[in-house]
């Protein structure tokens, strides 16, 4: 029995390093003086820090107005999105009418839809709309999620039909219930959902990479990406640093709030 | 479950039903009339410029980031020739051409044509093709403009193209690197044999590959180079793809031999140049608009030099391709183009090409007044200064049939990476061949 | 409500209560409260239907027409010819190939580690929420920060992975820059993370196993390996189920990664769909083309989820 606990600890300590190790090496390659960064080596920390690096991943990376673009635009995008998708779900859970059932079809229909499929005729709606490479552009297609609405009315479908009855025999309009009822009852699923939403927005590629082209405009993965094919060859120590300054708010957004976390990105069952 | 209301459904059906009709209708006539040959060459803009008004025009203009500089040189000038002509920049964040060609390439697609736009050489073709831009008058161009570089921006006797910032390929070598392994740095790296035994030299001195002749970026570029300095023809005058020759295999060989000598380092061209720059690779071919950032990424580490790029043999060899970007003009209304010419010409002239040429990038100043004030401080760098005075004519880069210049770039990359792995030399060349015949006429 | 008893109360009481009755049969209240839930449902779904629905109508319908970016003045009906020309071209053929040798390498791998992490990190006891939180890590890192890590990781050039590889005696090798390595090295980050989130979500589903179900395993002698295979695993079918889905949806949609370490790899040896569908529409500017290649995806992804629903009804 002890072989098996050894063995045991053993894989979970091998896993640790090697889920941690590029962390580790990321920050390593950061603060390493340049000529120690191309050099490699596995000295475990570098003799001297140069932490210049994150100064040139902030300027010349153009980091800094990313980290405020991604601000904004997760911001918005998530705002925008508990607008819409909490009274849909609720609607949708709670509030009997005729089709209901088609319309609830419709949000599971797009459910199936990865969000790549729609980015190319996305992007000549927007071209003819004018909207390219804007703040907008990035935001519009967001608005809502289809996963908000199915997930925040899995969660409605719990609250007691006969509560919501009550408050309307009282007279009491839905929007009042939904403000003053439903989101108390509802918030894990709401945190949940806006780290998932957060997550999702914040590192989104292929959107920004697609409809943007001012580097004023670029979030924070495509300021990287871009600041990793500029001419001056390969900067890794900034690079690392940048990449460290862009994972850094998701990360600490974890270790705070792990239990929406695990629960926005992977607790809940699609419709089966 | 309750018996499905009929109207919610029907009204979905038919809104989807109209918005994809409205939609299709849309994308159907989004391009607009395909683009007309517009009226404005230079030599009529003279005329059509008293009958416009600058107020009621509005230029827009696209570039690359490393044109940015220059521009914005350009527009203050207009702004003091035509005072209340607007003009609109859209800088790309990319220095890279097909980047920027598929900016304006959308651009143009949802019919917001720009009136100039800075093109790769290698893309001429592609925009002569399939936009039809007017002719640029040679000689209305500013009297300091070094007209040897015209023939880059040439296709079938007329001028699409003015190129603005020019580069060759060259061989950067790290001389102290080659001290150290004990070989003279002052013997001459010519040909390619001389090139294979230098870095085989060094290379049993350090134990690690010496050479990088990458072909992730410039892999279509350096195969031209090659080829053309061997005396061999890589484009054929009506674009078909012509080195498919014995001379044409031999000089495209170069990859094989030096990675069947091991001395070859695959890496691609921002690592082999950061390696460079740390002093660790002894031979970087690189284009010649990148010397300035070398110099200020290398400082005093260690001593380099620039050189042309070595050829098969020690004869007979030919023109180097030129590489950079240029500015076409796209405008559809006689106006805006006259307008455009002009700016044109402004960017062409001294101050814009210093701009354009300066430390940020080493670009051949194509303005002769610039080259001068740019040569004349005091302590220009011998490296620098090869990359400013080069004066040996240069071809055009990649002069295929327009159409399908992005798959043929890509045929071009695949087969010097293929070549570079040790693929046969004559039967990767003789298939790319055949793929960008194939290509160029489908 | 209301107060004492008196007839006029009771009838008035009566009278409210049929009032009750008669609204609820009827429904909500009132011309505005009728419209009210409308008003709510209508943003979100018009929004749907303007941003999911009608673009993949969109980009369905435009599989079938020829719609070259440089003259979209015309789009011109080709029926099938686009899907014929896909399986024609060899880089297209050699992407839909790489997805699926991608999607074998890291599926496959990280749902086992993911299972195996589970089920060692649900008996860890102390220090359990530490490990998690340690092993949960890879899944909340940017993947394009991580892949800009990673491609530093792989270098030839000073990349440690080649200095790892020498300390255990074996010659470097060029990850990122050999097409034999390319596709692997974009895998072993798919894994990496995928891994960790499968871990995760395995985590979970190991929480709902009722005690009693241990103990009387326990009590009945299954242990190891048969307890994993004769009890755990059928207990857990549906969070498998939602693993394996979700895994596959992921591992066939991969860009980022690709996109930043290998760009389609040399010659195209680590080309996925979707990198294809960008090159196909924005290198090539055959955005019939592109559109073909993504209705493919959509519709492999359709029935993969399709094929879950009925996973899941043949269990209940």
């Amino acid at each position: 029995m002890t072989a098996f606990r050894v063995l045991k600890w053993a894989v979970l300590t091998v896993a640790v390093m090697v889920s941690l190790f590029p962390f580790y090496w990321m920050l390593r390659t950061a603060v390493a003086p340049p000529d120690q960064s191309l050099a490699g080596g596995i000295p475990l920390w570098p003799s001297s820090l140069d932490l210049s690096s994150f100064a040139r991943a902030w300027t010349q990376g153009g980091l800094g107005q990313a980290m405020l673009n991604g601000l904004i635009v997760t911001g918005s995008i998530l705002l925008l999105q508990l607008l819409t998708c909490i009274p849909a779900a609720y609607v949708l859970a709670l509030v009997r009418f005729r089709g209901r059932g088609w319309w609830f079809a419709v949000v599971v229909a797009c459910l199936l839809v990865p969000s790549q499929a729609t980015a190319m005729p996305l992007f000549v709606g927007m071209n003819l709309a004018g909207l390219a490479d804007t703040r907008v552009s990035l935001v519009l297609p967001f608005m809502t999620s289809a996963f908000g609405i199915f997930l925040l009315r899995q969660q409605m479908l719990s609250i007691p039909g006969a509560l919501i009855e009550a408050a309307r025999a009282d007279g009491i309009g839905h929007v009042r219930i939904v403000t003053k009822v439903v989101v108390p009852l509802v918030r894990p699923a709401i945190a949940a959902f806006s780290v998932f939403s957060v997550f999702a927005h914040w590192n989104d590629y292929l959107w920004p990479l697609l409809i943007t082209r001012s580097a004023s405009l670029a979030t924070p993965p495509l300021a990287l990406a871009v600041f990793e094919q500029f001419d001056k060859g390969a900067d890794y120590a900034a690079l690392c640093a940048g990449a460290a300054i862009v994972t850094a708010p998701v990360v600490v957004l974890f270790l705070i709030a792990q239990k929406q976390f695990t629960q926005g990105l992977s607790g809940v069952e699609l419709p089966g | 479950m309750t018996m499905p209301s009929r109207r919610p459904r029907m009204t979905v059906l038919l809104a989807l039903a109209g918005i994809g009709a409205a939609s299709l209708t849309a994308c159907g006539s989004s391009g607009g009339p395909p683009a007309a040959v517009p009226s404005g060459s230079v030599a009529a803009a003279a005329t059509n410029l008293s009958k416009c008004d600058p107020a009621k025009s509005t230029l827009s203009l696209t570039t690359g980031a490393q044109g940015v500089a220059a521009v914005n040189v350009a527009v203050k000038e207009m702004a003091t020739k035509y005072p209340g002509l607007k003009i609109n920049v859209t800088a790309s964040k990319s220095t890279h051409y097909p980047d920027l060609t598929q900016e304006v390439v959308s651009d143009i697609a949802v019919g917001k044509t720009p009136d100039i736009i800075m093109s790769g050489l290698n893309y001429l073709r592609f925009w002569v093709d399939q936009y039809h831009p007017a002719p640029i008058d040679p000689a209305a161009l500013p009297s300091g403009y070094r007209k040897q570089f015209l023939p880059a921006g040439t296709v079938d006797g007329k001028v699409y193209l003015a190129p603005f910032q020019v580069s060759l390929p060259v061989l950067l070598v790290n001389t102290d690197l080659l001290r150290q392994a004990g070989v003279n740095p002052s013997t001459p790296i010519t040909t390619y044999a001389q090139l294979v035994a230098t870095a085989q030299a060094v290379t049993a001195k350090t134990g690690k590959p010496s050479v990088n002749l990458s072909t992730d970026r410039l892999g279509d570029w350096f195969a031209q180079a090659l080829v053309q300095g061997a005396g061999g023809t890589f484009a054929a005058p009506d674009g078909a793809a012509a080195f498919n020759t014995a001379l044409g295999q031999q000089a495209l060989g170069l990859w094989g031999t030096l990675a069947k000598d091991k001395v070859l380092l695959p890496i691609g061209y921002l690592d082999g140049f950061a390696q460079f720059e740390a002093g660790k690779l002894p031979f970087f071919f690189a284009a010649s608009s990148y010397i300035s950032q070398a110099l200020s990424g290398i400082g005093s580490k260690f001593s380099w030099k620039a050189q042309e790029l070595p050829a098969l043999t020690a004869q007979g060899a030919g023109d180097a391709p030129s590489g950079g970007n240029g500015w076409v003009v796209l405008s559809q209304d006689s106006c805006r183009a006259a307008y455009a010419n002009v700016m044109v010409g402004l960017m062409l002239g001294k101050d814009a090409s210093l701009a354009a040429s300066g430390a940020g990038y080493s670009y051949i100043p194509v303005n002769s007044d610039a080259a001068a004030s740019l040569l004349s401080s005091s302590d220009v760098p011998s490296q620098l200064r090869f990359a400013w005075t080069y004066a040996k004519p240069l071809t055009n880069w990649d002069a295929f049939k327009g159409n399908n210049i992005g798959p043929i770039i890509q045929a071009l990359t695949d087969m010097a990476s293929k070549l570079q792995g040790g693929a046969p030399n004559g039967s990767t060349v003789n298939s790319t061949v055949t793929q960008i015949n194939d290509l160029e006429k489908g | 409500m209301l107060g004492a008893d008196s007839t006029a109360e009771r009838e008035s009481r009566e009278a409210l209560g049929a009032w009750v009755v008669r609204r609820r049969r009827a429904g909500p209240v009132g011309p505005i409260g009728r419209m009210a839930p409308a008003f709510l449902l209508a943003p979100a779904m018009s929004l749907l239907a303007l941003f999911v629905l009608v673009p993949t109508v969109l980009a369905v319908a435009c599989s079938f027409f020829s719609v070259p970016l440089t003259d979209s003045g015309s789009w011109r009906w080709v029926g099938l010819g686009n899907y014929r020309t896909l399986f024609a071209d060899p880089a297209v053929v050699r992407a839909l190939v790489n997805t699926v040798l991608y999607c074998g390498m890291t599926i496959v791998p990280s749902m086992a580690i993911g299972l195996g992490l589970a089920l060692a990190v649900e008996r860890a006891g102390r220090g359990g929420a530490l490990l998690r939180t340690a092993l949960f890590l890879p899944m909340t890192a940017n993947l394009v920060a991580m892949a800009v890590v990673f491609r530093w990781i792989f270098a030839l050039s000073g990349g440690v992975a080649n200095q790892l590889l020498g300390y255990a005696g074996i010659a470097p090798l060029n990850w990122l820059g050999d097409t034999r390595y390319s596709l692997l090295s974009v895998a072993l980050v798919g894994v990496w993370r995928s891994a960790s989130f499968c871990m995760i979500v395995f985590l979970a589903g190991l929480a709902t196993v009722p005690g009693v179900v241990h103990e009387s395993a326990r009590a009945d002698g299954v242990r190891g390996l048969a307890k994993l295979r004769r009890v755990t695993l059928p207990m857990i079918r549906p969070t498998l189920v939602f693993v394996t889905v979700i895994s596959v949806v992921m591992s066939v949609q991969v860009f980022d990664t690709v996109n930043v370490m290998t760009a389609g790899g040399p010659q195209e040896s680590s080309e996925t769909v979707l990198t294809m569908v960008w090159q196909l529409g924005f290198v090539y500017f055959d955005l019939g083309r592109a559109a073909a290649l993504s209705s493919l995806l959509l519709i492999v992804l359709i029935a993969i989820s399709l094929l879950r629903r009925r996973a899941f009804a043949g269990q209940a």
